[in-house]
């Protein structure tokens, strides 16, 4: 049953990666490209985790790619405030 | 106890992620951005309980099945946002 | 947030409602000149737009409450007259501020949600502005 629900939320990351991607090339902002980019990193952690079956510290580094995914979005919101409003 | 400190912060990130998609709703409502900020409250969720399940829990109790559930549920909700409201 | 200077009510009254200049011409003609009725096609003499979008207009304020509506042989004619008195008192500062702060009104109508890609990045963009 986790498998089958890892599969999912697999396949649920990869097509938000794609409808991202499209955001992306459709507005040319870099916003879109790091947001695809992330979830991107979500799905391969998925595949990933699901490959490996090693012990519970291994599986703590394969998790770090789930931060580095989440750390991505906050750069990518921190980044659209620093180039600053006041259109 | 390398693992444990990327959790925790997998569950900072991801907590702070859904703070950020929240507050930008309740500036400027648009709907996609309630999807979004649902899929990671959601993401918020199944992260803390990341944490708690694999740290803080005896190996006896074992979440991932609901942790998995919150994950799908929070990806459904994104799709549902990507498809439909963007026009 | 700052309101700049319209209290929370107007504010969220202009942002769920109020979606277009022509509209909020519309309806403070009406408030003007409460005493008659008037046809879309009449409004439009004064305002100068089109007649028909005026019609839409009138439709929606109505549902909203505003206005009361009677058939003429010109057609259907609508007159100001809210349904409650704090409906009443919204438009009353909608006058208001249209006649002393224009440009912000302006402004808070155009800021409406807008409903495409761009503007989800937009909306990241969060206003610091205490």
């Amino acid at each position: 049953m986790s498998e089958f629900l890892s599969g999912a939320i697999m396949m649920g990351c990869l097509v938000s990666g794609l409808f991202f991607l499209r955001f992306w090339k459709e507005t040319r902002d870099r916003f879109f490209a790091i947001f695809a980019a992330s979830f991107w990193v979500l799905a391969l952690e998925r595949f990933v985790l699901q490959m490996v079956d090693n012990g519970d510290d291994f599986k703590g580094y394969v998790y770090l790619m789930r931060l580095v995914a989440f750390a991505l979005i906050l750069a990518a919101i921190a980044e659209k405030n620093r180039k600053k409003t006041a259109l | 106890m390398v693992a444990g400190t990327v959790y925790l912060l997998c569950a900072f990130t991801s907590i702070a992620c859904a703070i950020v998609l929240l507050r930008a709703y309740s500036q400027n409502r648009m709907a996609l951005l309630l999807w979004s900020g649902l899929c990671f409250v959601g993401l918020a969720l199944n992260n803390s309980m990341l944490f708690i399940d694999l740290i803080l829990l005896p190996s006896s109790i074992d979440l991932s099945i609901p942790r998995g559930i919150t994950g799908l549920v929070a990806l459904c909700l994104l799709i549902y946002g990507l498809v439909w409201e963007i026009k | 947030m700052s309101s700049n200077g319209f209290s929370e009510d107007l504010k969220r009254f202009i942002i769920q409602h109020i979606d277009s200049v022509e509209k909020l011409e519309v309806i403070l003609f009406l408030f003007k000149h409460a005493d008659t009725a008037w046809t879309a096609a009449a409004i439009s003499e004064k305002i100068r737009t089109n007649p028909d979008s005026i019609a839409y207009r009138l439709v929606d304020l109505h549902r909203l409450g505003l206005l009361e509506t009677s058939s003429e042989d010109q057609g259907t004619s609508y007159r100001f007259r809210p349904e409650s008195p704090n409906l009443d008192a919204l438009i009353v500062a909608l006058a208001k501020a249209y006649a002393e702060r224009r440009v912000s009104l302006i402004n808070l109508i155009f800021s409406k949600p807008i409903e495409n890609v761009k503007g989800f990045a937009e909306a990241f963009r969060l206003r610091k502005d205490e």
